[in-house]
């Protein structure tokens, strides 16, 4: 490969890289509120990053999102990127939680996943979620 | 210069920089058997070099910026946190004997158990670990590919995106070189046979496309 080859493939095939800052290394002072109403549009997918991993019975039900929910804590991108397991089997939905505010998450098999705010603070932000209880469900 | 390595665990040797962050090391690294590649999800080495000052930063012994300039942050005396809970080295190559085999299928997705399970093992029966392996970083992000980047997602909705779907971007050729020279060195000066030097997906789950395009 040359350099030009490898500048090229780099502009053709991904986005503009993102700065890095000290919140990288921090977790937001978030704690899910208890939720209210959850939804599960997408029970079970896989990632095209992870083409070998098995997903097939990995399902997540609305009960074990809002087992996930009330478990889980944020942390930081780097505890996520270097820390934590990473896995192609996730799940997608929405939540309302008792305090009103709402939201879209994801959730991946070993307990990480990602939650999206649409209101109150922190709207429009992503804060990313570990719930170590959930880590083996074995689904 | 000769090339060796000093009491302290720093590396002597041609083109290697100091940028000791005594807070990514632990325990005594008393042997090493291993060595793991990496990719750091940061734009420069200096990023990274100021991450590793945060409370609770974790990295890796060595650090190869965009330009091929390696930094050793971490005494080769110290542990880094780099590896993580590992895989089982036996079962994605079939390699398992039948009774490990059931083991090991039972608890297939449970990384805890797993990890353990390997712990009790010696390297080359299981993969080298933060007890016994030297971690190099290769700088590079980890971003969203183009095509699922589209126009009208929200911030928030990008950065949801990044955890499942984001990939490395290419080891550059001046980091390639570095990287084989590098790992040239320590496996000569440690011993560390190439069967023990391994991707970080390799041995823990990890984004497969971390260090996927770095080769040595």
């Amino acid at each position: 490969m040359t350099a030009s080859w490898s500048l090229l493939a780099g502009m053709m095939f991904y986005g503009l890289a993102q700065a890095q800052d000290a919140s990288y290394y921090k977790a937001p002072a978030f704690t899910p509120p208890a939720v209210a109403r959850i939804e599960v549009d997408k029970p079970s997918r896989k990632s095209d990053a992870g083409a070998e991993e098995d997903c097939s019975g990995f399902v997540i039900t609305p009960q074990l999102a809002r087992e996930f929910f009330s478990h889980a804590r944020a942390v930081s991108e780097h505890r996520r990127m270097h820390e934590l397991d990473w896995s192609a089997c996730y799940a997608e939905g929405r939540v309302k939680f008792v305090d009103g505010r709402s939201g879209s998450w994801m959730i991946a098999r070993y307990g990480v996943g990602a939650l999206t705010l649409s209101s109150g603070r922190f709207k429009d932000r992503t804060i990313l979620l570990h719930c170590a209880q959930c880590e083996e469900w074995n689904r | 210069m000769t090339v060796s390595i000093n009491e302290k665990g720093c590396l002597n040797a041609p083109g290697i920089l100091h940028a000791p962050r005594p807070a990514i090391e632990h325990g005594a690294l008393t042997t090493i058997k291993g060595i793991i590649v990496h990719q750091t999800d940061s734009d420069t080495a200096a990023a990274t070099l100021n991450g590793y000052m945060n409370a609770g930063a974790n990295g890796a012994h060595f650090l190869i910026d965009r330009g091929g300039t390696i930094y050793q942050v971490a005494s080769l005396k110290k542990q880094t946190w780099h590896v993580g809970k590992l895989r089982s080295r036996c079962f994605a190559p079939h390699t398992c004997s039948p009774a490990e085999l059931v083991i090991q299928k039972k608890n297939e997705f449970r990384p805890n158990i797993v990890n353990k399970l390997e712990m009790r093992k010696t390297v080359p029966h299981r993969y080298p670990s933060n007890n016994d392996s030297i971690g190099i970083e290769i700088v590079g992000r980890c971003i969203l590919p183009r095509h699922l980047d589209k126009a009208g997602l929200s911030k928030g909705e990008r950065e949801r995106l990044r955890g499942e779907k984001a990939v490395f971007e290419p080891v550059n050729i001046a980091q390639q070189a570095s990287l084989q020279r590098l790992i040239a060195t320590l496996s000569m000066l440690l011993q560390v046979p190439s069967s023990e030097i391994f991707r970080h997906p390799e041995v823990s789950r990890k984004n497969p496309a971390e260090a996927g395009t770095a080769a040595w």
